[in-house]
């Protein structure tokens, strides 16, 4: 894999969100980066970890996750193609969640030292990363409301959305489907609610032909009666560097 | 251990084909509670008033959970 393919996503991303040139891409595209593959649930930072590496997701999935009291897992977000889920590692040297793949993925790590300083001398660049932290803020915020105020449908049709939102800014739905690797028991863990909720979720779901959920596969059935249900507004995503 | 719940309010019958593993038949239950009560929220906010779970283990039916509303006039 060369440079620019490994880079492409993060790229891409940058471009979606925020306003970098030409000199800052070149400026990424000499970050030195180790790419790794790693399988379903592997653990890529657990909760105590010092990284010295934050990690770019090239391609596949990760979430992040906590474990509460006697076990259960809550899961705080999900990642994916061109994201750097664990950026705070760069100023919170240890880290206070896990973060694990889901399903198979392409990881690359760089180092925190140039990274630093790509930073330094990139204005635009830590300006991008400072707002990509800050959209990560924003997405925890809507979180707490799904999980605290709406009902278990509406916040897994919400969560589908987020999905579908994001993938689709970046160019990785087809049409109104798109390939998601969680199983109904993570989806539950991510809206906070029990796997026996999720499934009775699920079923109401398709009954009402909003979605429909194949094995890794997510559809959206009726996109305008879905964003009803879910309470689904994008801007807190803010994917338009332009508002 | 891997357990199956069935669930039956007054919009929805749902029996659940691929299970779930627990430790025990008490982690089980927990889950069973946990599940009908959340579930009855949603169900009693659309005007149903009824849940019922079911749990089985492979071989069998062990034990249903309902959770009702009732709901009686004052004025």
């Amino acid at each position: 894999m060369t440079k620019a393919e490994i880079i492409a996503p993060f790229l891409k991303r940058l471009r979606v969100s925020t306003e970098i040139d030409k000199e800052d891409e070149r400026a990424i595209s000499t970050l030195p980066i180790v790419t790794k593959q790693m399988g379903n649930g592997e653990a890529i930072a657990s909760t105590g970890d010092r990284p010295s590496a934050c990690c770019l997701v090239i391609e596949g999935f990760i979430l992040r996750s906590k474990i509460v009291g006697t076990g259960q897992r809550q899961i705080l977000a999900f990642h994916q193609p061109g994201d750097v889920p664990d950026l705070q590692s760069l100023f919170l040297h240890v880290m206070d969640h896990d973060v694990s793949a889901l399903g198979n993925c392409l990881l690359g790590f760089i180092p925190h030292a140039p990274l630093r300083e790509l930073i330094k001398n990139r204005p635009n660049i830590a300006q991008a990363l400072w707002r990509d932290t800050l959209t990560d803020a924003a997405v925890f915020r809507e979180w707490i409301c799904n999980i605290g105020q709406r009902d278990a449908t509406s916040r897994v049709a919400h969560l589908v959305l987020e999905l579908y939102t994001r993938l689709k800014a970046i160019g990785r739905t087809d049409g109104l489907t798109f390939s998601f690797p969680a199983t109904q028991a993570l989806f539950a863990d991510a809206v906070g609610t029990s796997v026996v909720h999720m499934n009775r979720v699920v079923q109401e779901l398709r009954n009402q032909r909003l979605l429909d959920f194949d094995r890794g596969r997510i559809s959206i059935l009726d996109e305008a009666r879905l964003r009803k249900v879910a309470d689904f507004d994008a801007l807190y995503l803010h994917l338009d560097p332009s508002l | 251990m891997r357990y199956f719940f069935d669930i039956e309010d007054d919009f929805l019958a749902v029996s659940d084909s691929e299970g779930t593993e627990y430790a025990s038949l008490e982690v089980a239950t927990k889950e069973a509670i946990i599940a009908a009560t959340s579930i009855a929220r949603d169900v009693f906010t659309s005007k149903g008033s009824q849940v019922t779970v079911t749990v089985r283990d492979e071989d069998r039916p062990l034990f249903e959970m309902t959770v009702r509303m009732a709901r009686k006039e004052l004025r």
